[in-house]
């Protein structure tokens, strides 16, 4: 076998190993093409640097996307977008469409989920109800009472001159009682809370201009 | 003779280098994901349970890391409870509450191994009294 016999053969295998790439290649570019045609970029940003973003189907697993933000293609469909970090989440659900870019941005807080809680309520002068004869169980009860009326409620405010004692028999057990007046977000309300024992506190809403009744909270135990 | 194979084999060099460098080139900075199909819930609490560390994403994997027990379904599957019971020393036992909003479950509560009773004033009474029954709820003092 001469050198030139070699030669011609080894650019011969060099062409079908050409020929062999550049069908792969031609096929990963029209496969590359086909991907980009039928997905959507989906780009999340967070509120925190370190958030482990995480994405998830119904009955599906959950993947990983990225920390602090991301940017991913996905097939069309219905997606939840996870965030985590140090105590701190956020969730929310994205439509993604094929050829589409979406942007979300999630920004983490410390209530997890979505669940409105007592706990994101800001009340004020509503410890000046403990100076005029509630307990401290009895308040979160009346507390916990504003929030069943209105979940969505952020600030409820009792005007802090209008708290007075309702009348009482000393020598019955029918509740104490407490009148008030305050505004939950603005909106003003006026309130009876009726108490007895030590845990026991019943709230009552009404409207101030019209006198209709708003709420009533859970009934007080019988004597 | 010899141009021609250093021409094919230089062009041979550069189509490997065309397939192994064609799709992020023509993906830009997106990369395909995928997610494959699993029992319900388990995408969603091994949302819940992910964490970043040093720069690193830890994300649970049910069956792998933990696994799910004592799923019940409330209010036509529109709440779940689902206990999750630690495969390695990395988690601890815990407890989720899920809610179907737009179609898709999110984790409402937990994970947590007990919560304040007024977490639960804004769920339906069926799910309050279940996790009442489990002794998952407590008084928080003030």
């Amino acid at each position: 076998m001469t050198p030139s016999t070699n030669a011609r053969r080894l650019s011969g295998g060099l062409l079908v190993c050409c020929l062999l790439l550049a069908g792969l290649l031609a096929w990963n570019i029209s496969a590359t093409l086909h991907t980009i045609h039928t997905t959507g970029i989906l780009a999340v940003n967070t509120s925190e640097p370190s958030a482990a973003i995480t994405i998830s189907q119904i009955n599906h697993s959950a993947a990983p996307i990225g920390i602090g933000s991301a940017r991913i293609r996905l097939q069309p469909g219905d997606y939840l977008l996870g965030a985590n970090a140090a105590g701190l989440s956020a969730v929310q659900t994205v439509h993604v469409s094929a050829q589409r870019d979406t942007t979300v941005t999630l920004n983490l807080a410390k209530s997890s989920g979505g669940l409105p809680s007592v706990d994101d309520v800001g009340f004020v002068n509503t410890d000046i109800l403990v100076d005029d004869g509630l307990t401290s169980t009895q308040l979160t009860s009346v507390k916990e009472q504003f929030f069943t009326y209105d979940t969505a409620a952020k600030v409820v405010s009792l005007d802090a001159g209008s708290i007075q004692p309702g009348p009482h028999d000393p020598n019955s057990y029918d509740p104490f009682t407490l009148n008030f007046t305050g505004t939950i977000d603005s909106k003003p309300f006026q309130a009876t809370v009726a108490y007895v024992g030590y845990d026991h506190a019943q709230l009552t809403l009404s409207d101030p201009q019209t006198g209709d009744q708003l709420y009533v909270g859970p009934g007080l135990p019988a004597n | 003779m010899r141009k021609t194979t250093i021409f094919l084999l230089s062009l041979a060099l550069l189509l490997v280098a065309g397939l192994f460098s064609v799709r992020p080139i023509m993906y830009g900075n997106a990369r395909p994901v995928s997610i494959s199909a699993a029992d319900p819930l388990t995408g969603q609490i091994s949302q819940a349970l992910a964490s970043s560390s040093n720069g690193q994403l830890v994300l649970p994997v049910s069956g792998q890391d933990y696994t799910l027990s004592g799923i019940t379904y409330f209010d036509n599957h529109t709440w779940a409870f689902a206990a999750i019971k630690p495969l390695s020393n990395s988690m601890n036992s815990s407890n989720v509450v899920l809610e179907k909003q737009s179609g898709v479950y999110k984790v409402v509560l937990g994970p947590g191994s007990a919560f304040p009773r007024t977490t639960t004033l804004t769920m339906p009474a069926d799910i309050a009294q279940f996790l009442n029954q489990r002794g998952l709820l407590y008084d928080a003092l003030d």
